[in-house]
């Protein structure tokens, strides 16, 4: 699985999601749980290096 | 007649007798004595029986995800594409001793010489809270017994790790595949370990894992048949099977047991089968998915518009290991029915935790009015919440 982009989501002001996209253009809506593997990806991906979309 | 008299002298000469009217086993139950009572199988859907997302997918060339059969995921790092599936046992000896269902893995481009980091493997993960009747790290930790069925159209070796990713830590062992294209029965043995016990917890603890394929950084070792260090070289240092380097290649397990303490092949309890629901409930801690049926519409939930937007609940049959991720077939492979109609807009899961999660769109649904969300039809369709390892 190789992750393309991730953007916040937020409803109200308040976290709903973080939106994966990966490279096939499968999005996943991955919850701020440390205990998800999908997280723990967006983890290392950030420490990779990259950066997560604002939300709108 | 009233029973007057029991014959202990006479009870205890010869071999010890056991609950079932069999004879104690020499080895395996410590003193003859299942420590696992009316205990789950410890391995879920061992029988492949439940696949959840698909019973085929093509062309993957990268992985480290379920795909098919519940719990057991394929790891495709740079070496060819695979077509994974969910078989259909109809004969054989797995068959013939109860089996319907298998996972396989087919070549279908092959990587005739890997590079030195290139590796194929399958693996199973589990929570560690669910490994603690192994005692590891104690004095009194226990042997692990790993029993399945395998089928290849290739003949040779295979190695099979535990790995401890809390201690960071490596056994192996091997198994033959003697005859090409039937099914085997295969029992590896490994040792107990004293030290790293593992975390009490919902993480994932130990993974096992079936090498089917390699480069250099993976072989060059050697099989540790007792517990060491994490060595990357060691993992696959036994295994010739080389699965990746022809499009003729195939590999299929099924029937999967783990078991506390030391069994052979004769000595092995039979395999725990469990009906299709339990298997199935088991198998929903770590992904739920509702997909089109093929001849009606799904109903997922009911969402109430606020403005434009529209927001539902949505409840989890059974507590998910972890928050899941929610994802989705799209938008348009979904459907609102009562006084809004169309696709819904961006449907997503909202502030998702391990019992249940809002559902949310972002248009379309007027101020106060109420719709049901539908899944269409079609059986590709699917909202799918993950929780796996």
């Amino acid at each position: 699985m190789k992750i393309k982009s991730v953007k916040l989501l937020k409803i109200d002001g308040v976290f709903s999601s973080y939106k994966l996209t990966l490279d096939s253009d499968e999005v996943l809506h991955v919850p701020n749980d440390e205990d998800n593997t999908d997280y723990q990806k967006i983890i290392k991906w950030v420490a990779e290096g990259n950066t997560i979309e604002e939300a709108d | 007649m009233a029973l007057s008299k029991i014959d202990v002298a006479n009870m205890l000469t010869g071999a010890t007798p056991v609950a079932n009217g069999g004879t104690a086993l020499t080895s395996g139950f410590k003193n003859g004595v299942d420590p696992r009572t009316n205990a789950k199988p410890i391995i879920i859907n061992g029988n492949c029986a439940v696949a959840q997302r698909n019973t085929s997918v093509a062309s993957l060339t990268s992985s480290g995800a379920v795909q098919t059969v519940d719990r057991i995921k394929n790891e495709i790092g740079s070496i060819g594409t695979y077509t994974v599936i969910q078989e259909s046992l109809t004969s054989g000896e797995a068959y013939n001793n109860g089996f319907r269902k298998a996972w396989r893995i087919d070549c279908t481009s092959a990587d005739a010489s890997p590079a030195a980091g290139d590796n194929l493997y399958v693996t199973y993960h589990f929570e560690g809270q669910d490994l603690q009747l192994f005692k590891k790290g104690t004095s009194n930790a226990e042997k692990f017994t790993l029993a399945f069925w395998i089928k290849s159209n290739k003949t040779g070796t295979g190695q099979v790790n535990l790995r401890d990713n809390d201690n960071t830590r490596l056994i192996g062992g091997t198994y033959t595949i003697s005859s090409a294209d039937t099914w085997e029965h295969k029992v590896v043995n490994f040792a107990a370990d004293t030290t790293g016990a593992f975390d009490n917890d919902n993480a994932g603890s130990m993974d096992i894992e079936w090498w089917l394929d390699s480069g250099t950084n993976f072989s060059s070792g050697a099989t540790p048949t007792a517990w060491e260090a994490f060595a990357q070289t060691d993992r696959n240092a036994s295994g010739n099977l080389q699965i990746a380097r022809n499009t003729a290649n195939d590999w299929a397990i099924t029937g999967i047991q783990l078991e506390v303490g030391e069994f052979s092949s004769t000595t092995i309890p039979p395999f725990q089968f469990e009906d299709f629901n339990d298997n199935l409930r088991r198998c929903l801690r770590y992904c739920y998915q509702i997909s089109g049926d093929g001849s009606n519409a799904t109903d997922l939930t009911q969402i109430t518009g606020t403005g434009g937007a529209g927001f539902g609940v949505f409840r989890f049959p059974v507590q998910m290991r972890a928050s899941p991720t929610q994802s989705d077939s799209g938008d348009n492979t979904f459907t609102m029915y009562g006084p809004n109609t169309g696709d819904p807009s961006s449907l997503r899961g909202d502030r998702t935790n391990p019992n249940s999660c809002g559902i949310v769109t972002d248009t379309g649904i007027t101020s106060g009015n109420s719709v049901n969300i539908r899944v269409d039809t079609g059986t590709s369709n699917f909202i799918r919440f993950d929780a796996e390892l």
